[in-house]
């Protein structure tokens, strides 16, 4: 069949030691290059690729397959939709920065390999078994380091991602990874809502110096753009100011200093 | 299934199309919240009513102007059979009920215009879950999908139209989506226990696997965050709905997994680590409420200690009672509903929750304030309250198996009272600014027949001996 021979064709050129290495390190590239764009592009990757893998190595029917990427496709879609339309629900500081991240990494597969569980999936081999424990251990990654309902949101799509392939290959005839495809959309719709009823949240890192005090603005008020950040635990620089506005800054800080209400009182 | 041959419309159908139904009713008619909520309650409390009181032995119900209703008629979709049985028709009966005091606190204080259509929609999905008897595979290896699909829906509940993050609703995803894939491997095994009867190991990775995946959806400490913060972030009225649908289901899920696969416990050690981990939950609801600034999620962690106990009923070796959990649950709905009959009208008030802002609240509204405080403190089990009955019960069966558990539990719950004893201190202090706040009509009414409510259950629990055999035959 042309269908299945596409999903086939993809799953073989992954079906190898490149292969998986690439999806491996697309789903660590996810916890350490903290950007909605790259987890939107390298989850929809790692979905498709997993699914494509399960179908070059166990033929479940076309028709599954192509569920498991429309499933995919349309719930990155729902979460990348709501991300775009309000960003500030979408870029939210990770609970670290970059050399955290990889060291959680490091640990976590360094943990992973001394330990050594031996932790077999019936039917799947064991580089499959290994690369879905991984997408695995790197979604909990992505839950735990940040609360934000975008970062969730994939974290729990890749997890959802792992058992519909297991559903897929394990209990073929039970028509489950439909249901964990349809359980995948409706994840994502809530995530997206989450995203779309984030508040604006303004550190004193992000706004003008005089507002010290973090402020929480409706989401409709404001969806602010930010500039992509590829690592965003380190200090935002801010822009050079333009003369008019380092001017009006000037006069904002001299009007609030106590010296020149003082000064302003004397010569009352 | 019936013997008799088709007798008329099948009940199944039916139901599901009014559920669809109420719910499209909730949503078109918005404007009128209120109204919808308490024709709602109203509608949801005749069903459970009825459902409970059913005669499954005459499965045909003939009314009276000759149509016959097939009451045992399977709902087939794909496979996937949807039957009312006599085991099941009591769980029904308690999420219809569930769904109807939830309805009546939404008309107390319409939080969210789209409450009462969330609360039918939630129904259809809790309903289908318990109704769900044959599947391609097991059915229990499905249920953590659809508790994946009905946590998903619930986060447009908990955010209840408020302008505050949602990330308590997405949390509260984790633990099914953790769940799903020991389900899934576990169910592969299943299927081959009959190809190999007499390989143990099959039976164990089986047990192992299930096993993990039920003591996740239990969510015991360190996984109950979800449920505290919850507490906080959401209106009481949509917190109280999520949280009780979700355990009845889980309650029920494994209740049928221990009955079909008895080997879950008796193969593997995870009664042991889940009764650890019940005692650890207990523990841990009560020290964290100590320091609790927020009446809502001093609630919750009552509420998580009353979870904690309830997991080790089922499941610490020589406790394990389903009666008792089952005591402990009911018990629980009535504490917890007091409890939010209370807060909603506190924080209508006041606008929050924050322990500091209910100081001398008490004074201007004493019957809500008392509400608040009899409810939580019959989640920790305290004299003289609905839950003192069920926790004394549990301690003195778990007393006899190992004093310092019963002790730990002991000390835990009088870590929450203090809680509460803090937020008693606040709310009936003096404040040097009058309140001029007023309690209505309404919240008085409502806070008193609570009250009454937890007062006759505290003094005279075996009132509900009779729900309570009932309702045994679906989980025995």
């Amino acid at each position: 069949m042309a269908s299945s021979s596409i999903f086939v064709a993809v799953g073989a050129l992954l079906a190898n030691g490149p292969g998986i290495l690439l999806l491996s390190a697309l789903v660590a590239s996810l916890v350490l290059v903290w950007d909605w764009r790259w987890a939107l592009v390298g989850a929809a990757a790692i979905m498709l690729g997993v699914s494509s893998l399960a179908a070059a190595l166990h033929e479940p029917a076309p028709a599954v397959t192509a569920a498991q990427w429309l499933a995919a496709l349309i719930s990155l879609l729902l979460l990348g939709l709501s991300a775009y339309i309000h960003r500030p629900g979408a870029i939210a500081h990770p609970h670290g920065n970059w050399l955290l991240r990889s060291f959680a990494l490091g640990f976590l597969a360094g943990a992973w390999w001394m330990l050594d569980p031996g932790v077999a999936l019936p039917v799947f081999t064991r580089v499959e078994t290994d690369l879905l424990i991984w997408i695995g251990l790197c979604s909990a990654l992505l839950l735990s380091l940040s609360a934000a309902p975008f970062s969730s949101g994939i974290g729990l799509l890749l997890l959802a991602a792992v058992a519909q392939n297991i559903a897929a290959v394990l209990l073929p005839g039970s028509g489950l990874a439909v249901l964990v495809g349809i359980a995948q959309i409706l994840l994502a719709l809530g995530c997206a809502y989450a995203v779309l009823a984030q508040p604006v949240r303004t550190s004193r890192l992000q706004t003008a110096p005089a507002r010290k005090a973090e402020q929480v603005v409706e989401p409709a008020a404001a969806s602010q753009p930010r500039p992509l950040r590829l690592f965003p635990g380190r200090a935002i620089r801010s822009r050079t100011p333009s003369g008019i506005e380092e001017a009006a800054e000037t006069l904002k800080v001299a009007a609030s200093s106590p010296s020149v209400e003082v000064s302003a009182k004397e010569g009352v | 299934m019936n013997p008799i041959e088709p007798v008329g419309l099948p009940f199944l159908p039916l139901l599901f199309v009014f559920f669809i139904a109420a719910a499209s009713a909730g949503f078109l008619l918005g404007a009128w919240a209120r109204l919808v909520a308490i024709v709602g309650a109203g509608a949801a409390a005749v069903l459970a009513v009825w459902i409970w009181s059913l005669n499954m032995s005459l499965p045909i119900w003939i009314l009276p102007f000759g149509v016959n209703v097939d009451l045992e008629a399977p709902l087939v979709l794909s496979g996937y059979s949807l039957q009312l049985r006599a085991t099941n028709t009591p769980v029904l009966a308690a999420y219809l009920l569930l769904a109807a005091l939830a309805l009546l606190l939404g008309a107390l204080h319409t939080h969210d215009a789209l409450f009462p259509a969330q609360v039918w929609l939630l129904l259809t999905g809790y309903g289908a879950l318990t109704l769900l008897v044959n599947a391609p595979t097991t059915p229990i290896v499905i249920a953590p999908v659809l508790f994946i699909m009905l946590t998903a829906l619930s986060i447009y509940v908990l955010h209840g139209g408020r302008h505050k993050e949602v990330s308590a609703g997405l949390r509260l995803l984790t633990p099914p989506v953790l769940a799903t894939p020991l389900f899934l491997a576990g169910g592969w095994w299943l299927e081959q226990i009959p190809l190999n009867p007499q390989d143990l190991v099959v039976t164990q990775t089986a047990g192992t696997l299930i096993g993990l995946g039920i003591l996740v959806l239990l969510t015991p400490f360190p996984l109950h965050g979800a449920w505290s913060a919850s507490s906080e972030s959401s209106p009481p009225a949509a917190a109280l709905l999520v949280t009780l649908f979700y355990q009845l289901g889980v309650l029920y899920l494994v209740a049928q997994a221990l009955h079909l696969y008895p080997f879950i416990f008796r193969h593997t050690d995870w009664s042991v680590w889940m009764s650890a981990l019940g005692l650890l939950t207990a523990i841990w609801g009560g020290i964290a409420a100590i320091g609790a600034t927020h009446a809502g999620r001093l609630w919750g962690y009552a509420a998580i200690h009353d979870w904690g106990v309830i997991i080790l009923a089922m499941t610490a070796p020589g406790l394990q009672s389903w009666t008792l959990v089952l005591f402990l649950f009911a018990l629980r709905i009535i504490s917890m509903m007091t409890s939010a009959i209370g807060l909603i009208a506190l924080e209508r008030q006041v606008g929050s929750l924050e322990m500091q802002r209910l100081r001398a609240v008490g004074l201007r509204m004493p019957w809500s304030s008392a509400a608040v405080l009899l409810g939580g403190l019959g989640l920790v089990g305290f004299p003289l309250t609905a839950g003192f009955a069920g926790h004394w019960a549990a301690l003195q069966s778990l007393a006899l198996f190992d004093w310092r558990l019963a002790m730990a539990i002991l000390l835990a719950a009088v870590g929450a009272i203090l809680g509460f004893v803090r937020l008693a201190r606040l709310m009936f202090g003096m404040q040097d600014a009058p309140l001029t706040m007023r309690e209505s009509a309404l919240n008085v009414g409502t806070a008193l027949g609570a009250l009454i409510v937890t007062l006759i259950v505290a003094t005279s629990p075996q009132l509900l001996s009779a729900l309570l055999e009932r309702i045994l035959t679906a989980f025995g």
